[in-house]
């Protein structure tokens, strides 16, 4: 920082003193007649520029708009070569004496960003670079030596004349008049859309610049209007005066614009900084102080959990990061190289991306505790979620028990009540009839006495109370419709909560394996490592398997987490699918 | 012989009901398995009694009820609901349907047909 306040005195010095040289050509000039009003209309606008840009790239070193004026500043002071009695200056005046006006169009065309947004905006200042520089130079280069088209019998010998031609220098000058208003029509209508276009944040700073500028560039219209006319010298005169005195305004109206909003954000910003370099930040509202510095209240923390792989906002809810296009930006908080969080703000504080940057990381070690906050609050909502999941489950699973019970085991045992009634009317006079009726009834009885069983194994397996996991896991891989290889399995018994998970870990995968995978084997493994147990089923199947894809494996997260549990799922097109369930066992 | 159609969605009730029906002198004059096939049937068939289960897979034993009673301005089946429930779950709403009584269905004979009938 202090090297470039060293820097920027300096540029303000060299300005002072190329003033101070402005001032000798101007008075020593034998052409100049009122030296006092030239002296005046170069320097207050150049001082201007020099002076409030050196302000503005001091505060906001990474904007190039302070940059910007102070070039606008150094090339209006290039003006005055032209009143120089010295051919090589005078020639070099014809090549210089517009860019100045260049300058200042490329700056309001770069503002508030300080760079040009569009490509679109780079063709129209080429456009203003041929028209007010090269068109202007062709005009003296084909003017000849006295400068005949120029109407200036006093000026110095043209030392750039190469072919006299005064058609093709009226041509240029015409041509050069003729573009300068049409590129000046342009850059007005761009201006007008980029104000439109601007957020609630910027346009207050703009809105003097802006206007001030647009009235500047109407008016140097009309200037080179009534220059094309040919006009009284009165007219043009007092055009000019107006126009040189609006020039001077804008860099005044960019101070105001910058004090309006942005000066007094950048400030809060700083010093919102060192207050974080300072101690108990994390009592301080980081979020609503940086919001209130940037006036953007939609400013928000997204705080970046590792182990989820997943943003939350503060309230604990899972959140995205904004879009391209979305009309909101984002820029990452880190510290030591590890992402802490997003910021997400309104993209109309783009150039202000490194500093809200900075306040990020200098507010990182006290976002790592909001962070935890953020953690912990997503934690409750993930709770809260799989706790209703749990009794939606819990209802469907009462449901489908009903309806199982209803159209299966209770169809057939009503159908053999009638059955055994009609056997028992016809007992008596048809024996037959009634013996084939009784069959029916066993029949029922027997489909009802399967019916039950299933149910009963679904809602669970005595097998796996009885015997253990190994047997229930065998049973399930000897009734699998898809041949199953049953891999290690621990012998001892494990907890039951833990049992009744693998099992149903297992009988779901197995399940989803012969409904939609297409596989022809699947192999399955329970081992234990470390105090956990790993339960890993694998197909050869199509893949596809998706979590959020229905309730069935939802469902399994669901149980699997509620015994503080991990499951994953690693489904490859093509390749098969894996389930693994780690559960740690806790006796 | 009165003309009986039986609406259930399950086959092997239906074809007891049937089986009993008959052997009681009943003529079952077709079968629907849901709602909406159980209105064309009495459209179509024209029968003197409906046994209708209350749950059926589109439209409720109820609303069938109803809808019948609504397109025959009096002139159509006597509709006996049936169910595999007891009477007990279905609360007031039995009190309130326009049918000639419930019978469940284990306890389904020509005998407790014709108490309702007469």
């Amino acid at each position: 920082m202090k090297s470039l306040r060293f820097a920027l005195i300096f540029i303000g010095a060299v300005g002072v003193v190329v003033g101070l040289l402005m001032l000798t050509v101007i008075f020593s000039s034998e052409r100049e007649e009122v030296p006092v009003i030239d002296a005046f209309l170069t320097l207050v606008p150049s001082w201007s520029f020099i002076g409030t840009g050196l302000f503005a790239w001091w505060r906001r070193p990474n904007n190039r708009t302070g940059m910007l004026m102070v070039l606008v500043g150094f090339t209006w002071l290039l003006v005055p070569l032209q009143l120089s009695d010295s051919p090589a200056l005078f020639g070099v005046s014809m090549f210089t004496s517009n860019i100045s006006w260049v300058m200042l169009a490329y700056l309001l065309l770069a503002f508030p960003a300080g760079r040009l947004e569009s490509p679109w905006h780079r063709w129209l200042m080429l456009g203003f670079v041929l028209d007010a520089v090269v068109l202007v130079a062709l005009t003296g280069v084909f003017s000849g030596p006295e400068l005949e088209t120029w109407d200036c019998s006093d000026c110095p010998k043209n030392p750039v004349s190469i072919w006299e031609s005064p058609d093709l220098a009226r041509l240029f000058d015409s041509m050069a008049a003729i573009g300068g208003v049409i590129l000046l029509v342009i850059l007005v209508v761009v201006l007008v859309r980029r104000y439109r276009s601007l957020g609630s944040v910027n346009r207050s700073a703009i809105r003097p610049v802006l206007s001030v500028g647009a009235l500047t560039v109407l008016l140097i219209g009309v200037l080179i209007s009534t220059q094309a006319l040919d006009l009284s010298d009165t007219i043009t005169q007092v055009v000019f005066v107006i126009t040189v005195g609006l020039i001077s305004a804008i860099p005044f109206a960019f101070l105001v614009g910058l004090l309006r909003s942005r000066f007094s954000a950048a400030g809060a910003v700083s010093e919102l900084i060192s207050t974080l370099g300072d101690t108990k930040t994390q009592e301080l509202d980081i979020r609503g102080a940086l919001a209130e510095a940037l006036s953007d209240e939609s400013l928000e923390f997204l705080y970046w959990l590792p182990d989820r792989e997943q943003f939350v906002d503060g309230t604990g809810r899972v959140a995205e990061l904004p879009e391209k296009g979305s009309g909101r930006s984002w820029t990452p908080a880190e510290h030591d190289g590890e992402l802490i969080a997003a910021i997400t703000y309104d993209d109309s504080l783009g150039d202000d991306r490194q500093q809200i940057k900075a306040t990020g990381s200098a507010a990182a070690l006290a976002l790592r505790n909001q962070r935890l906050e953020a953690e912990l609050r997503a934690n409750v909502e993930e709770l809260r979620a799989s706790r209703t999941r749990i009794v939606q489950t819990s209802d469907r699973a009462r449901r489908e028990l009903e309806r199982n019970l209803h159209d299966g085991a209770q169809q057939h045992l009503v159908s053999m009540a009638l059955t055994l009634r009609m056997a028992q009317s016809k007992i008596d006079e048809d024996p037959d009839a009634a013996k084939e009726l009784l069959g029916q009834a066993s029949a029922d009885l027997a489909e009802a006495t399967t019916e039950l069983r299933e149910l009963a194994r679904g809602i669970h397996p005595a097998v796996l109370t009885d015997r253990g996991l190994g047997a229930a896991l065998g049973a399930l891989a000897t009734r699998s419709s898809v041949p199953v290889e049953l891999g290690e399995v621990p012998e001892d018994r494990l907890p039951p909560p833990v049992e009744s998970a693998a099992y149903f870990v297992v009988a779901e995968a197995l399940t989803n394996v012969a409904r939609y995978s297409q596989a022809t084997r699947a192999d399955v493994s329970v081992q234990m490592e470390n105090g956990h147990a790993l339960i890993e089923v694998k197909d050869n199947g199509v893949g596809g398997a998706d979590i959020n894809g229905g309730t069935g494996l939802r469902g399994l997260q669901d149980r699997v987490a509620a015994l503080d549990g991990t499951l994953t799922i690693t489904s490859i097109s093509n390749v098969g699918t894996t389930i693994r369930a780690e559960l740690p066992c806790v006796q | 012989m009165k003309k009986v159609l039986v609406v259930d969605d399950h086959p092997a009730f239906r074809a007891s009901a049937r089986r009993l029906l008959e052997s009681e002198g009943y003529a079952v004059v077709g079968e629907a398995g849901d709602g909406a096939g159980a209105l064309t049937a009495v459209r179509e068939l024209v029968p003197d009694l409906v046994l209708l289960d209350v749950q059926l897979p589109d439209i409720d034993g109820f609303e069938i009820a109803e809808r019948i009673n609504a397109s025959a301005n009096d002139h159509g089946p006597g509709i006996v609901l049936v169910s595999s429930r007891d009477r007990t779950d279905f609360g007031p709403l039995l009190d309130g349907a326009a049918v000639l009584g419930f019978i469940s269905k284990a306890e389904l004979t020509g005998e407790a047909l014709s108490e309702l009938l007469r």
